[in-house]
């Protein structure tokens, strides 16, 4: 087909998605988490390094995370546009395409794991590509649709960020790093079941198999309290590995103690069996839902309390 | 026959698009450049680096 001026026209829309909507794919709140556990990882390796060759690793880690939400998105759009919570996102709301964003997110997936291996190492290269792999193929396209346990097993890809900062930094990845990487699978669980506890209607509109969905709240109220009582000796074990010192043995003591005891309230408690807040609501106060939300803003903290301990004395050690 | 005259669109809009349209292609368009001068001088900084490394 020709124009009037006899220049070849494609049949396309033309696109009305902004440089913000194509940042917006890539997750930036989660993205940010992402940096901040990499960033621990590669510090808490004790390893001196090249201080720009550090950047372009945490660099690296921070494109591939984007990269993964770009394909969860591309993926998970039909989804996404059931839910109140991410609806307005780019490819759901109609302004990016999940074609231009699954191609988006793969070139930046080849980007950040070839840049991560030609400039740092290929071990933690490997790492990151398992990475990127592990959250849009096995949890995205597989676990979150079919299982309750989707976040457990998927948890992995959002708790091996550390373990590809400290084998940036060494080559390796020794019992240590994958001791971090264990507390933000262990922590994962709790964190995402005490939000869906308050949100449930949401997944189950669109089809998503969360456990107080399949199982009920009382499950996972349950399964919740079983987790919070691993992860709070799991959270406290780098003291005894000698990764945490005493500032670190301070926080996670007590982070550890108040997890439990918010996890055991909110397991005595009848949030999430209600859901009388009206259609309107996400996020508003529901019958009970107060020891849910709490739980999930203590989860929040407690992690990113225990990663800032360990980068404090570890960056205090690196800088000394 | 002469042929009728076709309006040229103005040199500031090639494609006579909506104004939000050429504003968000625009913005892509900043961001690509951006993006490839980034990638450029990140794997200029890069190779230095490694050739330094390799040279000490």
């Amino acid at each position: 087909m020709t124009d009037a001026a006899g220049m070849s026209k494609v049949e396309r829309t033309p696109s009305p998605a902004s440089a913000r909507d194509y940042i917006s794919l890539l997750k930036p709140r989660v993205m940010s988490l992402v940096i901040f556990t990499a960033l621990t990882g590669l510090v808490c390796a004790d390893m001196r390094m090249d201080p720009v060759l550090a950047a372009i690793a945490i660099l690296c880690i921070a494109v591939g995370a984007g990269a993964s939400g770009a394909l969860n998105m591309a993926w998970d759009a039909d989804i996404d546009a059931k839910m109140r919570r991410t609806r307005a996102r780019p490819v759901p709301a109609g302004r990016v395409s999940r074609g231009d964003a699954a191609f988006f997110g793969g070139m930046l997936s080849l980007f950040a794991v070839m840049l991560m291996g030609l400039a740092v190492n290929w071990t933690a290269a490997g790492l990151l590509a398992f990475t990127i792999l592990f959250y849009a193929v096995v949890y995205t396209m597989w676990l979150k649709r079919s299982t309750p346990q989707n976040i457990v097993i998927g948890g992995l890809a959002g708790a091996l960020p550390p373990v590809v900062g400290w084998a940036a930094a060494t080559g390796t990845a020794p019992l240590n790093a994958w001791l971090l990487c264990a507390i933000i699978f262990m922590w994962t669980p709790p964190h995402f079941w005490a939000l869906s506890l308050y949100t449930s209607g949401d997944y189950a509109r669109a089809g998503v198999p969360m456990m107080p969905v399949v199982k009920g709240a009382k499950s996972t109220r349950l399964q919740i309290l079983v987790y919070s009582l691993i992860l709070a000796p799991l959270g406290f074990a780098p003291v005894l590995t000698g990764l945490g010192g005493p500032v670190y043995a301070a926080v996670s003591g007590f982070g550890g103690l108040l997890f439990v005891f918010l996890a055991v309230r909110l397991f005595r408690s009848r949030a999430g069996e209600q859901d009388d807040a009206g259609e309107g609501v996400l996020y508003g106060p529901k019958a009970d839902a107060r020891p849910a939300r709490d739980l999930f803003a203590v989860s929040i903290l407690y992690l990113f309390a225990l990663f800032a301990a360990l980068l404090f004395e570890h960056g205090l050690q690196g800088g000394a | 026959m002469r042929e009728p005259a076709v309006a040229k669109p103005p040199a500031s809009n090639p494609f006579n698009e909506p104004p939000e349209v050429a504003r968000a292609r625009r913005s892509r368009s900043w961001a690509i450049a951006l993006g490839l001068l980034a990638f450029v001088a990140l794997v200029f900084i890069v190779t230095l680096l490694r050739l330094t490394h390799n040279v000490q």
